[in-house]
């Protein structure tokens, strides 16, 4: 079990507030609207930022940040930065991965180079060839197509089958929410005003119900 | 002026017999205080562009000011130091190529300091991010930044170079301008600004620009190299 009870100040403002736990091996969405503090939570959750309370969760965490960036490689030498050569079995996942989500065409070009898709496209097969109990995902697709989408979400599918480790993916894509979660958390002023699977048909809170008028 | 060119073209040719002690002095003393200004230098601008710590604009202030150090002072510090009567006087450094070296490593580190944690910090903010969330150990991320960081710290190095080879006040001081030992490409020009032979000052001067050019030239062309290999990687 992870639990979490933190609370987060930026200055004045509180960014997250949070007294909450979490079952290991399942996927967690979340939603809200910006500055709600989704990113926060991933942030404490990948001890990336100084907080007050305690977070009880293992300690490797792989983290997808929003602005992934691409080292100055090739895209396959940057999805297999940090895959031991030696370990086939790995190397050839990488090598499905980088297939099955259209990478094995760019594989020779200069990831830093890519568009935004397909720069995102690498540092999402990079992050799923590390081995972690926490995937941390902060709005891993949002610049890709919707194809693209939809494999990368099979991909994450897969990985947690795999590992059996507990994924957290920020989206801004209730449909997304609703297709990969086991259950989905919706954020609002830093704190968690909905959780379960099936908040997105039965909102209880008004906040939750502009929030899901608007999209 | 045609004498000027006309010098330049003697020494380059090496038909002076002085040029060969003072192009050497000058080039071992400039490449060595550059490398190891540059190394110290790009190590502390990487650690303060890498960490958020209290008093970390404190810390840029007192760097930005160390870079404006005037090599005079510099120099006349040393020399206390390192004069006989000083309380470094044992070590026998004054008027040597080493205590040269030392002056420009105290000049040019923090200037490679500064350099490097400006020029470095904007890419240094973007990467890591992603490099704390892969979960590296502090030094592969340490590496691998240093890796990104890569054409910089080459901008980095050629300055520092650059600063070396044409730096006059210190190395006067504490080298004494002394021939076949502490001479090098500066000493010689101010010598002989000073003794009124303004064609040979002059003909030093395009021999040292020449150095800068080539070895700007080498990096330039090293960096084309390297991103054309990457590129078919």
């Amino acid at each position: 079990m992870i639990e979490c009870k933190v609370k987060k100040l930026y200055g004045d403002k509180l960014a997250l507030d949070v007294d909450c736990s979490f079952e290991e091996g399942k996927i967690y969405a979340i939603i809200g609207n910006n500055g709600s503090g989704k990113s926060t939570l991933l942030n404490v959750l990948a001890k990336q930022v100084r907080y007050d309370g305690t977070v009880n969760a293992p300690k490797d965490v792989v983290y997808m940040t929003q602005s992934a960036y691409n080292f100055d490689f090739s895209v396959r030498r940057n999805v297999l930065l940090f895959t031991p050569k030696k370990d086939a079995q790995r190397v050839k996942e990488a090598e499905r991965m980088m297939q099955a989500i259209g990478l094995d065409a760019l594989a020779k070009k200069k990831a830093n180079r890519l568009s935004g898709g397909e720069g995102q496209k690498t540092a999402l097969v990079r992050t799923l060839t590390q081995d972690a109990k926490i995937l941390l995902l902060d709005e891993p697709t949002s610049s890709m197509d919707i194809s693209s989408s939809k494999i990368a979400e099979e991909l994450i599918k897969e990985y947690r089958a795999r590992t059996n480790c507990t994924v957290f993916i920020v989206t801004h894509s209730v449909l997304q929410a609703e297709t990969i979660a086991d259950e989905i958390l919706f954020f609002d002023g830093g704190k968690i005003l909905e959780r379960g699977k099936d908040i997105i048909k039965t909102p209880s809170t008004p906040e939750l119900q502009l929030f899901l008028a608007t999209r | 002026m045609g004498s000027v060119f006309e010098k330049a073209g003697q020494l380059i040719l090496g038909k002076d017999p002085l040029i060969g002690s003072i192009l050497g002095t000058t080039m071992y003393m400039a490449v060595l205080s550059s490398l190891i200004a540059f190394l110290l230098g790009a190590i502390i601008g990487m650690l303060i562009a890498n960490h958020n710590f209290k008093g970390k604009t404190v810390v840029k202030i007192i760097l930005r000011t160390l870079m404006g150090l005037p090599p005079v002072v510099v120099g006349i510090v040393l020399y206390i130091l390192f004069s006989n009567t000083g309380p470094f006087g044992a070590l026998g450094l004054i008027y040597s190529v080493p205590l040269m070296i030392i002056a420009q490593v105290v000049l040019i580190t923090p200037i490679a300091a500064g350099m490097t944690e400006s020029s470095v910090a904007s890419v240094v903010e973007l990467c890591k991010p992603t490099l704390k969330g892969l979960g590296l150990s502090p030094l592969k991320r340490f590496g691998l930044t240093i890796f990104e960081c890569k054409y910089q710290l080459v901008s980095v190095y050629l300055f520092a170079f650059a600063r070396a080879i044409s730096e006059v006040g210190a190395v006067q001081i504490v080298g004494g301008n002394i021939l076949y030992k502490t001479r090098v490409m500066t000493t010689a020009i101010a010598l002989n600004y000073n003794t009124g032979d303004f064609a040979y000052a002059v003909a030093l001067g395009i021999i040292l620009l020449a150095i800068a050019l080539a070895m700007n030239l080498t990096a330039g062309i090293l960096q084309l190299v390297a991103r054309r290999r990457h590129d078919r990687v």
